[in-house]
């Protein structure tokens, strides 16, 4: 029974060293998946502020592209609807309508003349209405007979004043639906 | 009928074991009873086998309990420990990844974004002048001026806050001229500077039958633009164009006419720059027209030049005496 209760002991004892052994080989790949995990949780990665950083500089981008558009929208308005005005003065409809002031002031217009007879103002009327992006298109405030603004030159000469205005930058296009 | 079959081995089975046990439990009680029982060898071995491998187990279970307790340090136990960590590490790498690639396509996607908005943005601004030709503007505006043949009464650059990111400056002039003229500097102007945005412009019919044109436009310059090639040598002919050798620096002008005919018609002035050399005055003598800045003299009395500003031009004001002012050329309304 000694001999037994001995070898079962040996045997015991055998078999702790032998696990310790096994965990001793296995603890080192353990130790090695440690390491590579470790290093993975080090390695940079793509944080939430950076991700706001780049949602910031794209609601900024669309912010500027958005202000340069209404910005050249601006300019592009005022350059249509001046050449629209101007044309029949410095063209070949010079002798139709004459300009005495006209004011471009924040996108709103006053235009005062004379034209040689009403038809050469409706007409003009009418050439302004082709621009389509007027915000209130030019309407007449004022019209009285002028017989002394260009004496001989005109048989029925009309003194008119006109006003209209243009989308000005607070209120122009549409923004673009682009962001984040 | 399978579920009669299977009644059926188990009552075999039933039947089997009792009689078995019948059989030989009396002589196992006898024996033990005798205490014969373990006498055999076989009964031997298997009494050392079992005592054997109990002792064994014991050993086992008593090492892994105290290095479970901590008593003693067990690679067995470490390896458990490691093994738990390295899983919840694994989970959290799993995550972490996770999350990352959310974060990394969603950034990708605004960087992609970004630079469709910047593509945008650079269309809309090819047109726009170099940032560096804001330092000859005025030059140029004046000069433009003179190509219609329009009397400069004032032109005027200002600086005005950014706006987005853009340097933003003001210029404004006032000209007098032929109407169809006047248009056509304008026109000219305004194709020019495509940065720019009338803030406010007006044609007035004067009574001598010129046209008297005003005017401000907002302009937009993009800073980063001057570090171009086209910035650098719009700016190195600029520096040039200052230099005092190239420019013949004229310091007696109109030496033969007397102050009393000379009137100011005009005057340009930059707010980028605050030295008063950085201004000019137009004068006008008779049918003469001449620009004068700080620092020269001027007419037949050689008083020096000493400032403009919106009451006229400056003049002397050396060695103690106060300057005198050489007031604008009034229009007729």
């Amino acid at each position: 029974m000694a001999a037994a209760l001995a070898l079962g002991l040996l045997a015991g004892v055998l078999g702790v060293y032998t696990e310790e052994q096994m965990a001793s080989n296995v603890g080192l790949t353990n130790q090695s998946q440690k390491a590579q995990g470790l290093a993975a949780l080090q390695q940079p990665v793509t944080s939430t502020l950076e991700v706001a950083d780049s949602k910031r500089e794209l609601k900024e981008g669309v912010e500027r592209l958005n202000f340069l558009i209404r910005h050249e929208s601006e300019h592009d308005d005022l350059s249509e609807a001046q050449d629209l005005l101007r044309k029949p003065q410095i063209g070949g409809n010079a002798s139709i309508v004459k300009l005495q002031t006209l004011r471009w002031q924040s996108g709103r217009l006053e235009f005062e003349g004379v034209a040689s007879s009403p038809e050469a103002l409706h007409m003009m009327q009418q050439k302004m209405g082709e621009f389509s992006r007027w915000q209130t298109g030019p309407s007449l405030v004022q019209i009285h007979t002028d017989p002394l603004a260009l004496p001989g030159t005109f048989r029925q000469n009309v003194g008119f004043k006109l006003q209209g205005s243009l989308q000005i930058a607070d209120e122009a296009v549409p923004l673009q639906g682009r962001g984040p | 009928m399978i579920f009669l079959n299977v009644l059926n081995v188990r009552n075999l089975w039933l039947k089997k074991s009792v009689r078995l046990s019948i059989r030989w439990l009396p002589k196992l009680f006898l024996k033990w009873q005798n205490r014969t029982l373990f006498h055999s060898g076989m009964s031997r071995l298997l009494r050392g086998s079992v005592l054997c491998i109990l002792s064994a187990l014991m050993v086992l279970g008593l090492w892994r309990e105290i290095s479970f307790l901590g008593w003693v340090s067990s690679d067995h136990q470490a390896s458990i420990l490691l093994e738990q960590d390295v899983k919840a590490l694994i989970a959290k790498v799993h995550v972490r990844q996770t999350e990352n690639n959310a974060s990394t396509t969603e950034r990708r996607h605004h960087l992609n974004e970004l630079i469709e908005v910047q593509a945008e943005m650079d269309d809309l601004m090819v047109a726009w002048p170099n940032s560096n030709f804001r330092t000859v503007l005025l030059n140029h505006l004046q000069q433009l001026s003179q190509q219609h043949g329009l009397a400069v009464m004032q032109l005027k650059s200002a600086k005005l806050p950014d706006h987005h990111g853009y340097e933003a400056s003001s210029v404004q002039f006032s000209l007098k001229g032929a109407e169809g003229a006047t248009f056509s500097f304008w026109q000219s102007v305004n194709r020019l500077l495509p940065n720019g945005v009338w803030t406010h412009v007006s044609w007035r019919a004067l009574p001598d039958g010129l046209f008297a044109l005003e005017g401000q436009i907002n302009l937009l310059w993009d800073a980063q633009d001057a570090d171009t090639d086209t910035g650098v040598e719009m700016k190195w002919r600029h520096q040039a164009a200052q230099n005092p050798q190239a420019l013949k620096f004229q310091s007696h002008v109109l030496p033969d006419h007397p102050q009393a005919q000379m009137r100011m018609v005009g005057s340009v002035g930059s707010s980028h720059t605050s030295t008063p050399a950085a201004s000019w005055a137009f004068i006008r003598s008779g049918n003469q027209i001449h620009a004068v800045q700080a620092g020269q003299y001027l007419g037949l009395e050689k008083v020096k030049v000493h400032s403009t500003d919106s009451k006229g031009l400056w003049l002397g004001g050396d060695e103690g005496q106060a300057p005198s002012l050489m007031a604008w050329e009034l229009i007729k309304p």
